[in-house]
């Protein structure tokens, strides 16, 4: 069975791995720039997950049986 | 057949003795037993079965009738509820004051007619405590709350019953929250009272496991107020199977003064469904606020590393720009001082040199006065000689000559005059030379005839 499990814990960890980066400075401007866009991706992630329906697992939440 | 002491006696007769009997004994007993049937008539009168289990095997050793009339049992029923915060019903402990009656036709009867609620209360609690006891000593009563729950749990298994107005009002207002946060909800109908509320929520419990990969939470929600049967919740086997549940178990049964077994065991215990609901949104606030605390902080983190290396870069090219005009000062500096030296250098050698040239020029001029002096003085000696050995060597020659020309006198003088020569003389001495004549020297010429005098142009 397919698992529909939220990533959103795990994108929000890489979030903060990525704010971590920056607040303490790790980062050089390349790199800096590349986890940014990083970030602002997860971050869509992330709100489509609050926000966003996702047809799919209603879809599947729809077609269980019922007993 | 032996023969008959007495005579016999009619039914109706024996069970008036057995009333009498027992109305003779037995004055009004207080009695505790467990109501294990309760039926409710039309006319309000209410007919029990009381039990009492032997404690080990649950065997039932005893039963007998009971009977409240109908206007004692409505005041019995108030009282006990009230007091005691659940039903009156089937199912439960009780001690309530009794008298025996015995009715020729209906036999023996315990009529009710008090109660003590708070022997119920304390019999519930006490059985509630043993559960406790137990899940505690097998180590599970706390299992459900290490259970983790998702930042965002929105994927729902709701166990509830499906007529309950208490799962409209949650579905309702996950459904239409105001933060427009997305909820998934499925409902897992059971029974959510009375006896069968045990292996209904067990079986939806299992179904969902079924399926756990799909949730991220599971929900049992009942509508109701303080009155509502908390026994149900108070069950060993439902508290156990909530315990191992893999998905964090949330409760909102609907009981404001007493938390079940099922409540304690439960990964968060919430009094409503509306509270449920409530607690999930604001989980999905809370996220929604870490998120966005996030996002700006690595925006503003960000702005300010690269307006901090924008300050670094031009500081830098300040720094660059002052040190490269330094440079360019200072060689600016060295390369006039090095022209000037060179410049004075060259001036200096230049001087130098003509000076020299200047020297050599002089040097060279008097040089050359001084050849050209001693060459004219050579010269002027030289012709000098020249000249007085020429004049030596003339005068010789003149003197030879005039002794030739004596001797050709002689012999033919005046032919060589006559041919047209003549003799020039200067200064008495014959002039053989025109190099030995300067302008205005005045000359003698001896023609064949006569002679002249003539001055040199």
């Amino acid at each position: 069975m397919a698992t529909i499990k939220s990533s959103y814990s795990e994108a929000f960890n890489e979030l903060q791995t990525i704010l971590d980066k920056i607040e303490n400075n790790k980062l050089d401007v390349d790199e800096l720039a590349e986890n940014v866009k990083k970030a602002a991706e997860l971050i869509k992630f992330c709100k489509n997950k609050l926000f966003e329906t996702e047809s799919e697992i209603e879809k599947i939440l729809e077609d269980l049986k019922d007993e | 057949m032996n023969h008959i002491e007495n005579s016999p006696v009619s039914l109706v007769e024996l069970n008036g003795q057995i009333r009498k009997a027992i109305k003779s004994s037995f004055g009004a007993i207080w009695l505790i037993t467990e109501i294990s049937e309760m039926t409710v008539n039309y006319s309000g009168h209410c007919y029990l079965e009381f039990i009492q289990k032997e404690n080990e095997s649950e065997k039932i050793i005893a039963r007998a009738r009971g009977t409240i009339w109908n206007q004692n049992f409505r005041i019995i029923k108030q009282y006990f509820e009230t007091s005691a915060g659940r039903p009156f019903s089937k199912g439960i402990k009780v001690m309530v004051k009794v008298t025996v009656e015995f009715h020729e036709v209906y036999g023996l009867s315990l009529n009710v007619t008090d109660i003590e609620p708070t022997y119920t209360l304390g019999e519930i609690a006490l059985r509630k405590q043993r559960i406790i006891e137990k899940l505690k000593a097998e180590g599970i009563i706390d299992k459900n709350k290490t259970v983790e729950l998702p930042i965002i749990p929105n994927k729902i298994a709701v166990i509830s019953s499906i007529t309950a107005a208490g799962f409209e009002d949650f579905t309702d207002q996950l459904i239409n929250n105001t933060s427009g946060y997305r909820f998934y909800l499925k409902l897992f109908p059971a029974v959510m009272q009375g006896n069968e509320t045990e292996n209904s929520i067990i079986n939806q419990l299992k179904r969902i496991y079924t399926y756990h990969n799909l949730f991220d939470v599971v929900v049992i929600i009942r509508g109701g107020g303080s009155q509502a049967d908390l026994d149900c919740f108070n069950n060993y086997n439902l508290a156990s199977a909530v315990a191992h549940f893999p998905l964090p178990v949330l409760t909102g049964i609907g009981h404001e003064q007493d938390d079940s077994v099922v409540d304690i065991v439960a990964h968060t215990r919430l009094k409503t469904p509306t509270a449920v609901a409530e607690y999930l949104i604001d989980r999905l606030n809370n996220a929604e606020n870490d998120l966005n605390e996030v996002e700006e902080k690595i925006i503003s983190n960000s702005q300010e590393i690269i307006s901090l290396k924008k300050t670094l870069i031009k500081e830098m090219v300040y720094k660059l720009n002052n040190n490269l005009q330094k440079q360019i000062s200072a060689e600016n500096k060295s390369i006039s001082f090095i022209t000037s030296v060179y410049y004075s250098l060259l001036k200096n050698n230049f001087y130098r040199i003509r000076l020299s040239l200047g020297k050599a020029g002089i040097l060279l001029s008097q040089k050359t006065r001084g050849v050209i002096a001693r060459k004219r003085n050579e010269l002027y000696f030289f012709n000098k000689q020249l000249v007085s050995d020429s004049k030596y060597s003339l005068d010789k020659a003149g003197s030879t000559l005039i002794l030739n020309e004596q001797k050709l006198e002689l012999s033919d003088p005046a032919n060589i005059l006559k041919k047209g020569f003549s003799l020039t003389f200067f200064q008495g001495e014959l002039v053989t030379d025109s190099e030995q004549l300067s302008a205005g020297d005045e000359i003698e010429t001896i023609f064949t005839k006569g002679k002249s005098k003539s001055i040199i142009k």
